[in-house]
């Protein structure tokens, strides 16, 4: 069923292949451009997946670059028994949950960023953007992004992080499942939840999706 | 909510990724076709579902190994540079930089990926052989071996290849096949120091940001053996190799 928007893949050999074993195998020798390919393979993924995650670019730069540091201490332990996307991953969502918990970093949350001085709620409809110089599509599509920002960073950790992984990641349950150590069908209903309070969300501020194209009316 | 309707939250999100067998999912359809409520779920979620794909990726990876700067720095070797090598090739220089963005982008990948080029001019990719190990016949790998990226990679370098002119084409071949075929012709050369300068230059900005990484982090409070080996063996293989 395809989405609207964008999926970063790593790029390179397909992911699960007997190349990319090759070139994990080169990894775990110490050859040099094996772990140069690795870093290329997946640097713009998990930038981005981290990204989201924390929420803040500077900060996933540098997760990213421990997420390698840690990858390559310990690649001669990765056993290719799950999924080398999903060992990486798991790397990636463990230091970003140490990040957010040693800064206490509170990602915006719904009411805090919308609420007016007088205490009243801003819906998105109400957002003041700048018009100036932007195209009416321009508005629009910045309107839904910055609607989908709030709406996921609203979520609990444990419903985000599912529906970053499935949805921006494009990983399988199997591989979340793996990624965060919880069985499939857990993966499954915390992505329910995640989009039912979502919605929810949406009915409460009075923002209703006109159809399955995601148009926000 | 009747019996059928059990396990609601994992078969509506099954069906929303289609994650499962035909039947299985079959099953679910046919269930959603005779209850309006589930019915209703489902069409919620999948416009919420369908309102993620507005938030687009942030932005490319700001450091590490990037294509575009090597391309750039590879883009400012000057037209006179070499003296007897890029001078052959000065009426498509531009390409040629071009080009070297795209034999970066496959040396990245090197023991792995290398071309071949056909007896009749034609451009394949080859998998496998290591620079110790070209005299070595390399397996052959179909375009369904490589992912969508790396094949559109291909395909550019394959298509400007066929738009050039047919002198420049069996010249830029040459110099394509000769900078990755190590053999040290002065074209050759000449790429082969572009990729190994632009590594270079990558390689000091990531060691110099490992620096400050591995001096801030909190984590490392004792460090075996075992794990400096692994970091010292990280930081060797930060080192580029040339791809000859």
């Amino acid at each position: 069923m395809g989405v609207p928007g964008t999926r970063t893949e790593a790029r390179g050999l397909r992911s699960g292949s007997a190349q990319e074993a090759r070139l994990i195998e080169a990894c775990q020798r110490g050859d040099r451009s094996a772990f140069n390919l690795l870093v290329w393979r997946w640097e713009r993924p998990l930038f981005n997946f981290v990204c989201r995650y924390v929420g803040d670019a500077a900060a996933a730069q540098d997760l990213v670059q421990d997420t390698f540091v840690r990858v390559v201490r310990s690649i001669g332990q990765y056993s290719h028994r799950g999924a080398f996307s999903s060992w990486l991953y798991q790397v990636a969502v463990n230091l970003c949950k140490d990040h957010l918990r040693k800064k206490r970093l509170q990602i915006v949350s719904l009411h805090d960023s919308y609420t007016t001085g007088s205490g009243q709620r801003v819906s998105v409809k109400d957002q003041v953007v700048d018009e100036g110089a932007q195209t009416d599509a321009a508005v629009e599509a910045g309107e839904r992004e910055r609607l989908v920002r709030r709406l996921l960073a609203g979520l609990p950790e444990d419903q985000r992080v599912v529906i970053l992984l499935k949805e921006y990641q494009a990983l399988t349950f199997a591989e979340i499942a793996e990624v965060l150590g919880v069985p499939e069908g857990t993966a499954k209903a915390r992505l329910y939840r995640g989009l039912r309070a979502m919605r929810g969300q949406l009915e409460e501020e009075g923002v209703w999706l006109e159809d399955g194209s995601g148009g926000v009316a | 909510m009747s019996g059928d309707c059990g396990n609601r939250e994992e078969r509506l999100v099954s069906l929303l990724y289609e994650d499962g067998d035909p039947a299985y999912l079959a099953e679910i359809r046919a269930h959603l076709a005779t209850c309006s409520a589930c019915r209703e779920e489902f069409e919620g979620l999948t416009a919420t579902r369908a309102l993620l794909g507005e938030w687009p990726d942030p932005v490319d990876a700001p450091r590490g190994l990037q294509l575009e700067e090597a391309g750039r720095i590879a883009s400012r070797i000057p037209a006179g540079a070499g003296r007897n090598g890029w001078g052959r090739f000065g009426s498509f220089l531009p390409s040629l930089a071009a080009a070297a963005t795209v034999i970066l982008a496959l040396a990245l990948s090197a023991p792995f990926l290398r071309f071949q080029v056909g007896g009749d001019g034609s451009l394949r990719v080859a998998l496998g052989g290591s620079p110790a190990s070209r005299s070595e016949a390399p397996a052959l790998v179909t375009r369904g071996d490589l992912d969508q990226g790396l094949a559109q990679t291909v395909e550019y370098l394959e298509a400007w290849v066929s738009a050039a002119r047919e002198q420049d084409r069996q010249a830029l071949l040459a110099a394509v096949d000769q900078a990755l075929m190590d053999e040290h012709d002065s074209v050759g050369e000449q790429v082969i120091r572009a990729i190994d300068s632009a590594f270079d230059e990558m390689d000091r900005r990531r060691r110099a940001d490992l620096g400050v990484m591995l001096s801030s982090m909190n984590d490392l409070q004792v460090i075996t053996g075992t794990e400096l080996q692994r970091m010292n063996m990280m930081l060797a293989s930060l080192t580029p190799t040339p791809q000859r």
